[in-house]
């Protein structure tokens, strides 16, 4: 048997990527795939839900809570409609791990959401996928269409009383999209806007009905988890934060891309040893978990290891594990001014704090001095930290805290170079 | 004369009557001796007052020659004597919006307290330094917009510029 | 609206050091407003669905349960025992923050904006703001003074998309003219298509901004030179209750007031038509005669002594229940009749409007069987039908009520006309009305005043049978006598109380 086309277990997600066409399902079952499936089906859904819960597995889309605990709060009212929605949206700018894992693998995914909807007991599920992502939405359902051939998906599937479609629907691009209500508003056909909470999704969700939400890596990692158990799985990371993580590093080191590294893996190994170092000029900041984390300096870039407590400890996020690396060659004003265009583009409008605030930090940014100019630098970054600072925790959602937390995070690490900046501007 | 008891009786009439009219006395013959007189030849001569004083209203205009005042009423609102009367109406320009059709103030309830120009918010209107209004009808009193803001004596009928101008509008702190 | 009372459990709750009982389960916001606190909102409207965007409303609860961070309480619910603050430091900076970034982009129209005087953006600055801006940047800017249909006019620029307007037209009158355009701070307010739907207005009133504003009340007046008159619509037999902004120079709008048996929350556009005829030039100061086409002013104490008989009286349906006792107590039922309104539209547009425009008709019907002892038989008295109009061709004096709000009827409108150039030649037209705009005024030969719905304090009977009041406001004419007394006046000349029927001593 080639060896190549065998599956490389000692990933959790990029076990199957090495082998060419695996998004092809003999391919994919030919190397073991659906296996895991098979085996959950002789499970209990409550075993399988234990199991999840064991491991330790933790939300993979930027939230990071505990996906087993989130799957203990859904109903366990098995003849009661309910929906299993894969967030594929991944808009958050640095991150593109997931794409990397539908694009090459889509039958893991499938393979996840099965077990997931079998354990929760849901008829129909969805993969919203960000409209941007043509080519990997037809990936997906070629891969489906495969997957309903072969009988792994629609009624009665592989003869059990168990019952599950999988759809794909593309976004139309807008980042609050991959909030979670907002994903179930823009599915239910309306605009995009985040819902309030409570009601919670798990309560009230999509249409009215129980509706489970989670992210691309988390479901693909169920598999493995079904395959080899939780104890396995608790191998690699921290206590806290067990497990392997799919990080998409960007930026001014020599190798960019993706890798699956155990959580707690030192940032600076995954810079020197898996980017092989950086491109040119010396590191001067780190963005750790997506455009929403605040920077973190070269120094704290080097002692920082990457799991949720020890980024969080810097005061930053792990967020989706997006990696953008700096080097010294970047302005960190010009970071910040992109920073706030995007949120300020991506606000949804509804509530008046994000709607306001966003458009304003922007305008504070890119202030440029008049004749009657009287503002000192150090009270043009006040007023950006007081209109970041009051954004937080007054929103439907928490994109007004993705665009203050970096906002904060910047002048916070790097006071000269931003005073610096707003004292320079040329009229 | 009638005199102080106290200087009656301790100085005696004459020399009260002195002591009492001493600084009366001095200040009559200064003043008769003096070159220049207290008292104006008016109309020859007129009294000029500070730029604070308030007399007669003045209207201000923008820069295009129309009237600065939006109708908020808040002059007539804060008017105590309740002798400031304006209609508004629509302004073609919709930049423009609200522009007062009638502006008209009874001049003699009026007490030139000049509140009506601490309240405008825009400059519109202001207690200028025309203090002459004497006249014969009653009717006369009653003055409108025209002669608020475009009577002879503002600038040959052209008006006074307010210092508040829309262009500004947005920038100015309150 | 609704009239099922559902038993529910009632609970203790506490809003700051206050102990509120309400419902378990309503809305926290709804219980806190109606026990007098009062709370910061813009989107929270009772008669609308939740929807939590403006923010204001923001409450820290205080206990072991608690969130760990203020919610806003429009979006939660009462029960047993919990403990809210919104005077908490958290609380109070979340408010004043929240006001600053509603007042960031918003226009310094103030001057120009109608709802200057009873805007909640200037009424919580004041209490819960008044900070020094911080804004010098450039304001985003959007289209103003659109017309979008139906009396309303639409600034963009003015909207803090608190999106009570568009609820309104989806769940209200569901028929969704009204949208949000775009994302972010470029979002605005718009008419998808004109509003088209008979309870437009009702938009103007619910906007808590100058966003939306009547074309009908535009630049009028300043809201501060107003009192507002609570009383009831006679348009239809629903009998919204109202309220209708005057002074002493004339009558500007009419309002909704909250009538949960009846109203709701809302009324009808014809509705706001209602204050138009209050203060009109038309509206007659004193007794007038037509003189060959000109009508000049007379006594009216003198030609009512030597009126001739018989007379008859033909009653509006609008007349308080307190009016008609009286009429009825001085006239015989023989010479009692009614000019009853032709239905108009659908009998009921499944909101609030009826067809059945005679307002007051059942609680005509209830005081003419109380003095009668007889049902009221329309198809004899009413003499808007050919059968009873026979009768009056013998009358040689006839008292006429003109209807009120005549010129809002569409058909009414040329029906009375008519109806007034039928009545005998030789009869002796007296019209009690309250202006004289009426068309068929030419067929008149006397004009007597009479006071507005407005100008009188009185009952009547809605469809539901129910009584609402009338309140006397501000009189704009002042030798307006009511019909009631005009007739006393007859009766005491005659010095009998059946003074119709019998001939001057």
């Amino acid at each position: 048997m080639n060896s190549n086309l065998q599956p490389n277990f000692n990933y959790v997600l990029l076990s199957h990527h090495h082998i060419p066409n695996v998004q092809e399902i003999e391919v994919y079952e030919q190397a073991e795939g659906y296996s895991a499936f098979k085996k959950s089906l002789s499970l209990t859904p409550d075993f399988i839900k234990e199991e999840v819960k064991a491991s330790g597995l933790r939300g993979r889309g930027g939230a990071g809570f505990p996906t087993g605990i989130k799957w203990g709060f859904f109903s366990k009212d098995r003849e009661a409609k309910k929906y299993l929605l894969c967030n594929a949206d991944e808009s958050e700018p640095g991150t593109f791990k997931d794409r990397f894992l539908v694009e090459k693998n889509p039958h893991l995914l499938i393979e996840g959401m099965l077990i997931s909807a079998w354990a929760l007991g849901t008829q129909k599920g969805y993969i919203y996928i960000r409209g941007e992502f043509y080519h990997q939405a037809k990936i997906l359902e070629k891969a489906i269409t495969q997957a309903y051939q072969k009988g792994y998906l629609g009624k009665n599937i592989l003869g059990k009383d168990f019952s599950f479609d999988l759809y794909v629907h593309r976004g139309a691009g807008a980042y609050i999209c991959g909030e979670e209500t907002g994903m179930i508003s823009s599915l239910e056909g309306k605009k995009g806007q985040p819902k309030l909470k409570p009601p919670f999704p798990a309560i009230k969700g999509y249409r009215g009905y129980p509706t489970m939400v989670n992210n691309v890596e988390s479901l693909a990692a169920v598999p493995w988890i079904i395959s080899f158990g939780a104890a396995r799985y608790r191998q690699w990371g921290t206590e806290k934060s067990p497990g392997t993580k799919l990080f998409s590093i960007s930026g001014d080191v020599k190798k960019a891309g993706v890798i699956e590294v155990p959580l707690g893996t030192p940032l600076k190994n995954i810079i020197e040893d898996h980017c092989g170092g950086m491109r040119e000029a010396p590191l001067k900041a780190v963005i750790p978990g997506g455009s929403s984390a605040p920077i973190l300096t070269a120094e704290q870039a080097y002692k920082v290891k990457m799991d949720y407590e020890d980024v969080a400890s810097y005061g930053s996020m792990l967020g989706s594990g997006a990696i953008i690396v700096l080097d010294q060659t970047r302005s960190i004003a010009e970071i910040l001014k992109w920073t706030l265009e995007f949120y300020h583009h991506e606000s949804c409008g509804q509530c008046t704090p994000c709607r306001e605030g966003t458009g304003w930090m922007e305008k504070i940014a890119k202030r440029r001095p008049s004749v009657e100019k009287t503002s000192t630098p150090e009270e043009v970054m006040d007023l950006l930290n007081r209109v970041a600072q009051n954004m937080r925790g007054q929103t439907i959602c928490a994109l007004a805290a993705a665009a203050a937390m970096p906002t904060q995070g910047i002048l916070k690490a790097f006071p000269e170079e931003m005073k610096a900046y707003f004292g320079n501007l040329k009229s | 004369m009638l005199l102080n008891k106290d200087l009656y009786q301790h100085h005696g009439y004459l020399k009260g009557l002195y002591l009492a009219l001493k600084i009366t006395l001095i200040n009559l013959l200064r003043n008769l001796f003096k070159k220049e007189r207290l008292t104006l030849n008016y109309p020859e001569e007129k009294y000029q007052y500070s730029d604070r004083f308030k007399g007669l209203h003045i209207l201000t205009i923008k820069e295009d020659g129309s009237l600065r005042c939006t109708s908020c009423m808040l002059c007539a609102t804060n008017c105590p004597a309740q002798c400031i009367h304006i209609v508004a109406s629509n302004h073609d320009d919709p930049s423009v919006e609200k522009a007062p059709v009638s502006f008209e103030i009874e001049l003699l309830r009026c007490v030139f307290c000049g509140f009506c120009a601490e309240a405008c918010p825009v400059d519109a209107i202001r207690l200028g330094g025309e203090y002459e209004l004497a006249g014969h009808f009653e009717r006369d009193w009653i003055v409108d917009q025209h002669f608020l803001a475009y009577r002879k004596s503002l600038n040959e009928g052209k008006g006074v510029l307010s210092v508040v101008e829309d262009k500004n509008r947005m920038k100015l702190k309150l | 609206m609704s009239d099922i009372k559902k038993e529910k459990k009632i609970v203790t709750f506490k809003w700051n050091d206050q102990e509120i009982q309400a419902e378990e389960g309503s809305n926290l916001l709804k219980a806190a407003l109606d026990h007098g606190i009062e709370v910061a909102h813009y989107c929270y409207h009772p008669g609308l669905s939740v929807s939590g965007v403006c923010r204001m409303c923001m409450v820290e609860q205080i206990g072991d349960k608690a969130p760990p961070r203020p919610y806003p309480s429009c979006n939660a619910t009462v029960s047993e025992g919990i403990h809210v603050r919104n005077d908490t430091p958290k609380v109070t900076s979340a408010v004043q923050s929240t006001l600053e970034f509603h007042l960031v982009n918003h226009p310094l129209d103030c001057t120009i904006c109608d709802q200057a005087g009873e805007c909640k953006l200037q009424e919580y600055y004041m209490e819960h703001g008044a900070y020094d801006s911080s804004m010098v940047d450039k304001k985003v800017h959007k289209e103003k003074v659109q017309d979008i249909g139906r009396n309303v006019m639409l600034d963009a620029e003015r909207c803090i998309l608190c999106s009570r307007c568009v609820r309104f037209t989806a769940e209200i009158t569901k028929t969704h003219e009204l949208g949000i355009l775009n994302r972010g701070d470029h979002a605005e307010i718009t008419a998808i298509e004109p509003l088209k739907n008979d309870y437009a207005a009702n938009v103007v009133d619910i906007c808590p901004v100058g966003a939306l504003t009547s074309k009908d009340f535009r630049f009028n007046q300043r809201v501060w030179f107003l009192e507002d008159l609570e009383t009831t619509c006679l348009g239809c037999v629903t009998g919204c209750s109202v309220k209708i902004s005057q002074n002493h120079n004339g009558a500007f709008r009419v309002r909704p007031r909250e009538d949960q048996e009846v109203n709701g929350y809302w009324m009808c556009d014809e509705g706001r038509e209602i204050y138009k005829h209050l203060s009109s030039l038309g509206r007659l100061q004193f007794p007038l005669k037509n003189n060959s086409g000109l009508f000049i002013p007379t006594e009216s104490e003198q030609f009512l002594s030597t009126l001739p008989r018989p007379m008859a009286i033909i009653l509006s349906t609008h007349l308080t229940v307190e009016e008609y006792e009286a009429i009825f107590h001085l006239i015989p039922e023989d010479q009692v009749y009614f000019y009853r309104l032709p239905e108009e539209g659908p009998e009921f547009d499944s909101l609030l409007k009826r067809s059945d425009k005679n307002a007051n008709r059942l609680g005509l019907e209830k005081s003419y069987y109380k003095a009668y002892n007889n049902v009221l038989n329309w198809t004899t008295k009413d003499c808007s039908l050919a059968g009873a109009k026979e009768k009056l061709n013998s009358v040689k004096s006839c008292f006429i009520v003109v209807p009120e709000f005549l010129p809002h009827f569409i058909k009414a409108k040329n029906n009375f006309e008519n109806f007034l150039h039928s009545l005998p030649k030789e009869c002796l037209k007296i019209a009690l009305a309250y202006d004289d705009l009426f068309q068929g005024i030419n067929h008149c030969d006397y004009l007597l005043p009479v006071p507005t719905f407005a100008e009188k304090d009185g009952t009547f009977f809605n469809f539901k049978e129910q009584a609402r009041t009338l309140k006397k406001g501000i009189v704009y004419s002042q030798q307006a006598q009511s019909v009631p007394d005009y007739l006393a006046l007859i009766t005491k000349t005659t010095n009998n109380s059946k003074g119709f029927s019998h001939a001057a001593q």
